[in-house]
């Protein structure tokens, strides 16, 4: 796993059910769930106690019950048992049904310190109730609470209670929560009450949710690994600094090595990027996380001699060799994932699960993602793309701007060649230029996977039914091209049909995605980066003389654009297509709008030409 | 002259590879260093150069009820071409850990050439990461330091047990070529294994020789009598890495490898060699003494006579009692995903828990119909994914779930209550036409699964076209059996969304309404009624002409076929009917100016059939295929063909036409 999880502790107590819960929903809902957190010194003590109540078959995906926690910490069942809808108690958990693994779920990782306790709890007459408690014991945080109910059950009635010592003090953001009441005595109790209904999935769904609850709680001052506190953004990055100060020492012969990389080089831009190929060419990532590895760098040393590590360990020995080339550079907290996530600029938090390195050089700043064996230089890419980082230093850390990516940066230029002797065949060829997603996408199946599985997966998912490949090739330029050419062939057993007087041509589509409907839709839409797809299909027709051809289409909208060009030349019919959706949120109100783009678009992309024959 | 020379150098690719590979544990050579890819196969992005196993038993240092231990090294060097390669660094070597736990022994090193010289980094203990998985099992997780494209690995790990079972199996195939591969094992009279070979014809080199022993230590009868070790070497070489294809379960199966089964021990105690196997009929007999087989079925025969009531059997014939049965232990205990021919937890706990494997509810199914005077027998088969069964080789660890089977009026009815969602005799996809042993005192037979129902989709669409709305009003009822309705009793699965979901990005679809009929009841075929709305499309340059396909959204309108060659056979797992009934309005003021041309095709691959007519005012399609579950390599070309002839005809549009 690429992240740094600061909330790691606490997402961590959060039960997971384990494999099937995907496939199932409903047949289960939680008519009660009561957390109770308790900062007890240097410890915090999390106690859930669930009810619950299975309606039938469906809801038994939900009754195998698993928690996970770190070597150091402590989980315990308290209690655990079902009864039946009178309140007769017909099976009760015994510690030996209590199962443990240390399988890493995680695919990105290797190795971690975690363990798993799990259990199941299933009965036969429906329905049921089944009630545990469980309690997490943590020996370090820097988190006190965090609430966001995910997950196909609902839960009816929730309360989640923090107690902290008298005048403690807190800092808290929420959505979707009513002030919390508070009980002060000896102790200070924020009691907050909540309900959770899930919600389906909505195609490119807004991260922020106007109805699910979420609550974050912090301490202001901390100690994990080192003292920090949540005063404000530099008061945070101050602690990953001291969290990871004095890991950059060098070997010698490391710096041996370095020195001879860089002889004659003058350009500090060059400088830099002849140390990240060099960390790209002799490094890969692996992620092993024991103790404070989910957050605390290994040193550069541990790189230099395994030529391994995670997102930290990679980037704090990016760091360390840039610093011995006299190049500043900053360990940046950032957060990896293919949607732009919600960032509070006003609430300093642990809002980052991954790390990169920026480089600030002649008013202008690098992005370097470490993990990546094969980015361009300075190209943080779309899952890094249009958010808040966070430079950390020893003073004056500060949030920093990863660039949005433009419509250049993820331009498409698809170019079909479509040759039909007759109705019955076809060769299709396709040169591709591509930027942004697919790019990255191409880059990995080009250089990071067995070709045997490229095959299966470009033939079966790439093309669809327009083509059945009989070639490929994947071409970059350079290494540090942010795009990459594609070439495909395939055959088709016909491009055309004639119907009567009328042939049905196949357009050859660009993908868009099926939006719900306005009175469907639920959630506000959220386009992470702009898609700008070119796509040019000439079709060489043996044999066929086209009288006319389709009328040309343009669409323009707040949020996109599109246009169909059609024309023939010596012979050949040409169509020229453009698509392009703006990135940027769109709000329920403004959705019809955005929808009826959509469906326009689409409309005239998944429908054949019809074009009458003479 | 060059392309004499490449047809020279594809005839003697070896001798080139034998220049350049250091078979020796520890040697590696600046030519394997500076190789850029294999030469037998470009695309590789690593390549086994050597995996060489030594398999022997170990006399103990002291004295011990089991003098010897099994003691099994294995040295592997990889060349890594490109960063694709790198997951090969990456190892992890699975050992058990109850009882007398397995030792393992490792170490590796990393070789790279810099700057023209050749560096070495050994594998370190904090490279090795020890993960335990449960109670009996841990991996060693190894991470090689300083790999990159072009470095060569080397690694030697020794794994020392007592359980004489666990030999591992010898796989001298991978997703990656291996130039060399050979395993030597040294046998002991003490211990006889059969070698169960799967994947290959004939061996590169296989050999074997005895010679004398005389030990030095240990216990019992045999201390003071020499004896004699045979050795026995199998080799293979030039092996092309194995290319995983759709629709192949069993890879195992076409891999080349070598399994060990241990046939017979010498007792340290009596003196006496001790058959573990030799003939299935002992085997089933062995089966059913077992406490978690056929005990436990007893158990399950005597825990009935309580439950039999609650179900309630009286005036049913024995049809009947065997569907009950069945849906009664499908309705109250879960599958927890587990597929094990045996009981894997008591009786007392499997009622207890409501879960279990499927050899748990299997066996106390079978339990259950016996109770209920069933003439009825378990049978151990070998899952689709387990592959085949060696009959040569009487193992139960060819076996690896268990169904049951009953002989009532004369047929036989098989029934799995693992699969909930399934009719009462049908079995789910991973037990269906599979082969197994049905288990029955002194008297075992070899049986085939089968089908009972062919997989069928069938739907009866009606349409009304609105030419003023752009739009086709339809309606469909879908009759789904057998497989059929398995798949989509599971994808709804009570939530109707999901069958929805089946349609979303079918542009210009959209559902107005949508039903099931007989979600449970698993004895009737499930239905899905739906009431939907079809664009005519965009209005093109003909406003006169109404286009309709009227099997869009419907039948297949791509085919899953689409390599060009295959070297493995197409496993389906079902065979497969699906029919289409349309039947379309003819708006007023249309005509129909083309009707697409009946087609018929039907041989021993498919059987296709497209016929539309226009009866009235009413055009009627009556369409279907029919599929097998399992196609030999040689029929694929006829496969593929087929179906994307069937493809093209199922996708025909009529056309209507103003008058």
């Amino acid at each position: 796993m690429k992240a740094l999880k600061l909330l790691a502790a606490l997402m961590l107590m959060v039960p997971s059910f384990l494999a099937a819960q995907e496939d199932n929903t409903a047949g289960c809902v939680i008519s009660d769930k009561r957390t109770h957190v308790k900062v007890a010194g240097s410890r915090l003590v999390i106690t859930d106690s669930v009810e619950m109540t299975v309606l039938d078959r469906r809801g038994e995906s939900f009754t195998t019950f698993a928690f996970q926690y770190s070597k150091r910490d402590n989980v315990s069942v308290n209690y655990a048992y079902i009864s039946d809808m009178r309140g007769n108690i017909v099976r009760k958990l015994k510690n030996s049904d209590i199962r443990e693994t240390q399988y890493t779920f995680d695919a990105g990782t290797l190795y971690n310190d975690e363990f798993t306790k799990y259990f199941d709890l299933r009965h036969n007459s429906y329905p049921y109730r089944i009630s545990y408690s469980v309690t997490y014991t943590f020996h370090r945080f820097m988190s006190i609470g965090y609430l966001s109910p995910e997950g196909r059950c609902n839960i009816e009635n929730g309360t989640y209670t923090i107690e902290v010592p008298s005048g403690y003090p807190l800092k808290r953001m929420s959505r979707n929560l009513a002030e919390p009441e508070l009980k002060s005595g000896k102790t200070d109790r924020y009691i907050w009450k909540y309900k959770y209904d899930y919600r389906k999935p909505e195609v490119n769904q807004s991260p922020v949710s106007d109805t699910d609850p979420y609550l974050v709680v912090l301490p202001e001052k901390f100690s994990y690994g080192v003292d920090g506190s949540y005063d404000s953004w530099e008061s945070l990055g101050k602690w990953a600094w001291d969290l990871n100060s004095g890991l950059d020492k060098l070997p010698g012969d490391e710096k041996a090595r370095i020195d001879r990389l860089l002889e004659g080089v003058s350009d500090d831009r060059e400088k830099v990027r002849i140390l990240y190929h060099y960390l790209q060419d002799y490094n890969r990532y692996i992620n092993v996380k024991i103790d404070l590895g989910g957050l605390k760098s290994y040193p550069a040393e541990y790189v230099c001699r395994n030529r391994f590590g995670d997102c930290k360990a990679l980037c704090n020995y990016m760091r360390a060799i840039l610093r011995y080339a006299g190049i500043e550079s900053y360990y940046t907290l950032a957060y990896l994932d293919g949607q732009v996530p919600y960032f509070n600029e006003d609430f300093p938090n642990d809002a980052f699960n991954h790390i990169i390195v920026t480089v600030p050089l002649d008013g202008e700043t690098l992005f370097l993602e470490c993990t990546s064996k094969n980015s361009p230089f300075n190209y943080p890419g779309t899952s890094n793309q249009g958010r808040k980082a966070l430079a950390t230093k020893q003073s004056g850390s500060c949030l920093v701007d990863v660039p949005p990516m433009t419509p250049e940066d993820t331009e498409c230029i698809y170019r079909f060649h479509v040759k039909c002797p007759d109705e019955r065949t076809s060769a299709i060829s396709l040169d591709a230029k591509l930027r942004g997603g697919e790019f990255e996408h191409f880059v990995f199946l080009a250089t990071g996977a067995n070709k045997n599985d490229v095959e299966i997966y470009l033939r079966n998912y790439a093309f669809g039914k327009t083509m059945q490949m009989t070639g490929y090739g994947i071409e970059r330029p350079h290494r540090d091209s942010a795009f990459v050419n594609l070439r495909v062939d395939g055959t088709n057993t016909g491009f055309y049909r004639i119907f009567g007087q009328t042939m049905m041509l196949e357009n050859v589509s660009l993908e868009i995605p099926a939006y719900e409907a306005p009175g469907n839709r639920k959630s506000q839409v959220q386009i992470d980066f702009p898609r700008n797809d070119t796509s040019t299909v000439e079709y060489e027709l043996t044999g066929i003389r086209l009288s006319s051809i389709p009328k040309n289409v343009s669409i323009e909208s707040p949020y996109g654009s599109y246009s169909a060009v059609f024309g023939i030349a010596d012979g050949r019919l040409k169509v020229t297509k453009n698509l392009r959706i703006n990135t940027g949120n769109i709000t329920l109100d403004e959705y019809p709008g955005f929808y009826d783009f959509i469906s326009r678009v689409r409309s005239h992309e998944y429908s054949k030409y019809q074009i009458p024959m003479p | 002259m060059k392309k004499i020379l490449s047809i020279l150098l594809l005839l003697c690719p070896a001798v080139i590879c034998a220049q350049s590979y250091s078979m020796e544990y520890g040697k590696v050579t600046v030519g394997e260093l500076k190789e850029t890819e294999y030469l037998l196969d470009s695309e590789a992005e690593a390549a086994v150069i050597y995996e060489t196993g030594d398999y022997r038993f170990r006399q103990y240092e002291t004295a011990h009820y089991r003098p010897y231990e099994l003691q099994m090294t294995v040295t592997t060097k990889i060349k890594i071409y490109n960063e694709a390669g790198l997951d090969y660094a990456n190892v992890e070597i699975p050992y058990y850990t109850s009882g007398d736990p397995e030792t393992i022994i490792i170490e590796g090193c990393t070789y790279n050439l810099d700057e023209g010289q050749i560096t070495s980094t050994k594998l370190s203990s904090t490279n090795i990461y020890t993960e335990k998985l449960g109670s009996d099992r841990s991996i060693e997780k190894i991470a090689f330091p300083d790999v990159r494209a072009g470095s060569v690995i080397e690694l030697k790990y020794t794994i020392t047990t007592r359980h004489y079972f666990n030999m591992r199996t010898w796989r001298f195939q991978k997703k990656i070529p291996v130039y060399h591969s050979r395993l030597t094992y040294i046998a002991l009279p003490f211990y006889d294994y059969a070698f169960i070979v799967s994947g290959l014809k004939k061996f590169d080199e296989q050999s074997s020789r005895v010679r004398s022993v005389q030990p030095q230590l240990g216990s019992g009868a045999y201390r003071d009598n020499s004896y004699q070790e045979k050795e026995y070497v199998f080799g293979m070489n030039r092996l092309p890495a194995f290319r995983d294809e759709e629709f192949l379960l069993d890879t195992d199966d076409y891999m080349s490898n070598i399994h060990f089964e241990l046939a017979s021990y010498y007792s340290y105690t009596s003196g006496l060699m001790i058959d573990l196997i030799t003939t299935w009929p002992k085997l089933s007999d062995e089966l059913l003494k077992d406490a978690d087989f056929g005990k436990y079925i007893d158990d399950s025969e005597k825990a009935a006579k309580t439950i039999l009531p609650e179900i309630g059997l009286e005036g049913k014939n024995d049809l009947e009692k065997f569907e009950a049965i069945c849906e009664y232990v499908k309705y109250k205990y879960t599958w927890n995903g587990g597929v094990s021919k045996y009981a894997e937890k008591k009786l007392s706990a499997f009622l207890k828990d409501k879960t279990g494997s499927s050899g748990n509810i299997n066996l106390f199914m079978a339990g259950l119909m016996k109770a209920a005077g069933l003439d009825v027998y378990p049978v151990a088969v070998s899952t689709q994914k387990n592959g085949k069964i060696y009959k040569d080789y009487p193992f139960l660890t060819s076996l690896n779930d268990v169904v049951v089977m009953a002989n009532i009026n004369g047929e036989s009815y098989f029934a799995d209550a693992s699969a909930a969602l399934t009719r009462y005799d049908e079995l789910p996809a991973r037990n269906t036409n599979v082969e197994g042993l049905m288990i029955k005192k002194k008297e075992p037979a070899w049986v085939m699964t089968g089908q009972n129902e062919v997989s069928a989709d069938s739907r009866e669409v009606s349409m009304k076209i609105l030419p003023a709305e752009g739009k086709i009003k339809a309606e469909m009822k879908q009759t789904l059996r057998g497989n059929a309705a398995y798949v989509q009793r599971s994808t709804y699965n009570g939530d109707i969304e999901k069958l929805k979901d089946e349609y979303k990005g079918n542009e210009g679809m959209s559902i107005a309404e949508i039903g099931t009929e007989n979600f449970n009841e698993t004895g009737k075929p499930f239905v899905i009624n739906m009431k939907y709305d079809l664009s005519t499309g965009p209005a093109g340059e003909q406003p006169d002409k109404i286009f309709v396909n009227p099997l869009l959204y419907l039948a297949p309108a791509d085919t899953p076929f689409k390599q060009a060659r295959r070297t493995h056979p197409v496993n389906l797992i079902f065979s497969s009917v699906d029919n289409f009934l349309v039947e379309i309005e003819i708006p007023e003021g249309y005509g129909v100016e083309y009707l697409p041309p009946e087609y018929i095709r039907s041989n021993n691959i498919m059987q296709i059939s497209y016929k539309p007519l226009i009866e009235g005012d009413t055009i009627k399609l009556t369409a279907g295929f029919a599929m097998k579950d399992f196609y030999d390599t040689k029929d694929y070309a006829g496969l593929k063909t087929m179906y994307e002839g069937m493809v093209r005809a199922f996708s025909e549009v009529i056309i209507l036409k103003k008058n």
